[in-house]
């Protein structure tokens, strides 16, 4: 490895915020201790966040509604190799968000993401679980009134496929025995 | 359309006689406001275009956007075209960007090129991207490396091949070149020319208090091809160079100031952000064009 990629492979970690320990060379420790450094992360993470919020409406909204939309813009900036095509970055945030730990963060991502494959002509079908009706969700999201609590009785299940009319069906399902 | 003007045969660098009418116009269009186009043609002599704006990525690669090349090729033959990068990332040390060699391939095949550009930076560090642009330590080995590159670039394409500088941010590395002969050597080794972006200069001035007079008489100043101007906005304290604005007056005055010192500049750019025309309105970049041609453009020989 030649010292300019060594070199430049710290500063992508440092932006990234990869570096655990404080690198040995005096010119890494003062880019580690800038300001700027801190700078040119947030102006990186504003692009993706432009990206994001043009490509994934409905995440966006549910994200700006939890208060988590920049912290989460920002770890998916530092733990993924983003896209520089906006439509590209998009889908990749929905596929990092599909894991999350938040069913319904993971559920909205998810059928974000399925819905797009469909419309490019993804020949699948796809099911995703919620864990309340996907309609007031959306209904909620979009006149930015507080969401509706998990609903107890029923699993949601909501199909994506060229083969359905609207390309969207919904059935509910009874969790009590 | 006033894209045509005299210089369909001009090149850059030193082989070039010196400018003896006035630079041309050129401003930036990313395609998608048709409206837009139709405003700004008549007013420059050319459009400046970026690839990563008018092309997608795909499940089968990164492509041309097929909308927006028919909007470019629809201008007609009078049409001429700088192409300016942002994604070549000249200056990574494990190689730059296949994809965008694969889109200037493309796009030297159905648009008239006047010249092409790409920022003096690597936006990619093995090939993560990095979603920024940071410059290259001013050494030996990067200058060997970009000295390859560049003449690679220059074998493959017809046209001339310029450099711009970009902001910086970070602390400077400790070098062996000062900003200066770092582009000095980069011309004289390869023949490249330069774009002078004198928003950029003004934002190191700003921020790091750079001397962009001791800069300017360090700089081969024959070497420059063509100047950028733009305006942009105050972000946590600093000026960085977000294209958001009309340019402000002292940036004209600095291009003007350079205008004079620099023989070979054959094209002054107002730069505008796609994101920025919203609250630019049309009416300002036109007016913004407008200016810029009767305050800086004007024959300097006559």
């Amino acid at each position: 490895m030649t010292a300019l990629a060594e070199y430049q492979r710290h500063l992508r970690d440092l932006l990234k915020n990869r570096t655990i320990s404080a690198p040995d060379d005096p010119h890494l420790q003062a880019v580690a201790r800038s300001p700027e450094l801190r700078l040119l992360r947030d102006i990186a993470v504003w692009w993706r966040e432009l990206a994001v919020n043009g490509q994934c409406t409905w995440t966006t909204r549910l994200l700006r509604q939890y208060g988590t939309f920049h912290a989460l813009v920002e770890s998916f900036y530092c733990e993924v190799k983003v896209s520089p095509y906006m439509e590209r970055a998009g889908e990749q945030f929905l596929d990092w968000l599909g894991n999350h730990e938040d069913p319904l963060i993971a559920s909205l991502a998810q059928f974000e993401r399925a819905v797009s494959r469909v419309r490019q002509g993804d020949p699948g079908e796809y099911c995703i679980a919620w864990d309340r009706n996907p309609d007031d969700l959306f209904a909620c999201l979009k006149s930015g009134s507080p969401l509706l609590p998990p609903d107890p009785d029923w699993r949601y299940l909501v199909y994506i496929s060229r083969q359905i009319p609207d390309l969207v069906r919904c059935d509910r399902i009874s969790l009590r025995s | 359309m006033k894209l045509t003007d005299t210089i369909a045969d001009q090149g850059t660098g030193r082989d070039t006689p010196l400018r003896s009418s006035r630079p041309a116009l050129a401003t930036t269009y990313e395609c998608g406001d048709p409206l837009l186009l139709q405003r700004i043609a008549p007013l420059v002599d050319y459009l400046e275009i970026s690839p990563d704006s008018i092309s997608r990525s795909t499940p089968e690669g990164v492509r041309l956007d097929e909308e927006m090349m028919a909007e470019l090729t629809g201008l007609g033959g009078e049409a001429r075209f700088l192409v300016h990068g942002v994604g070549l990332s000249i200056a990574s040390a494990g190689g730059f960007s296949q994809d965008y060699i694969r889109l200037l391939d493309d796009v030297f095949a159905r648009l008239p090129v006047v010249w092409h550009s790409e920022h003096l930076a690597y936006t990619m560090v093995d090939d993560e991207p990095l979603g920024t642009m940071l410059p290259p330590p001013r050494t030996r080995e990067a200058l060997d490396m970009l000295c390859e590159r560049i003449a690679f670039l220059q074998r493959r394409y017809p046209v001339p091949f310029l450099l711009e500088h970009i902001v910086r941010f970070l602390p400077e590395y400790p070098g062996e070149y000062s900003e200066a002969e770092f582009l000095n050597a980069l011309t004289r080794r390869t023949g490249c020319g330069l774009v002078l972006d004198i928003y950029n200069l003004e934002c190191d001035q700003e921020n790091l208090g750079f001397d962009v007079e001791k800069f300017l008489g360090e700089l081969d100043l024959a070497a420059v091809t063509e100047l950028h101007l733009a305006g942009g906005v105050h972000y946590q304290g600093y000026r960085v160079d977000v294209h958001t604005q009309r340019s402000r007056e002292s940036t004209i005055a600095l291009a003007a100031s350079v205008l004079e010192r620099a023989p070979r500049v054959r094209a002054v750019t107002f730069e505008f952000l796609k994101e920025a025309i919203p609250r630019l309105g049309h009416d300002a970049i036109c007016g913004e064009l407008q200016h810029l041609r009767e305050v800086l453009l004007y024959d300097r020989a006559g």
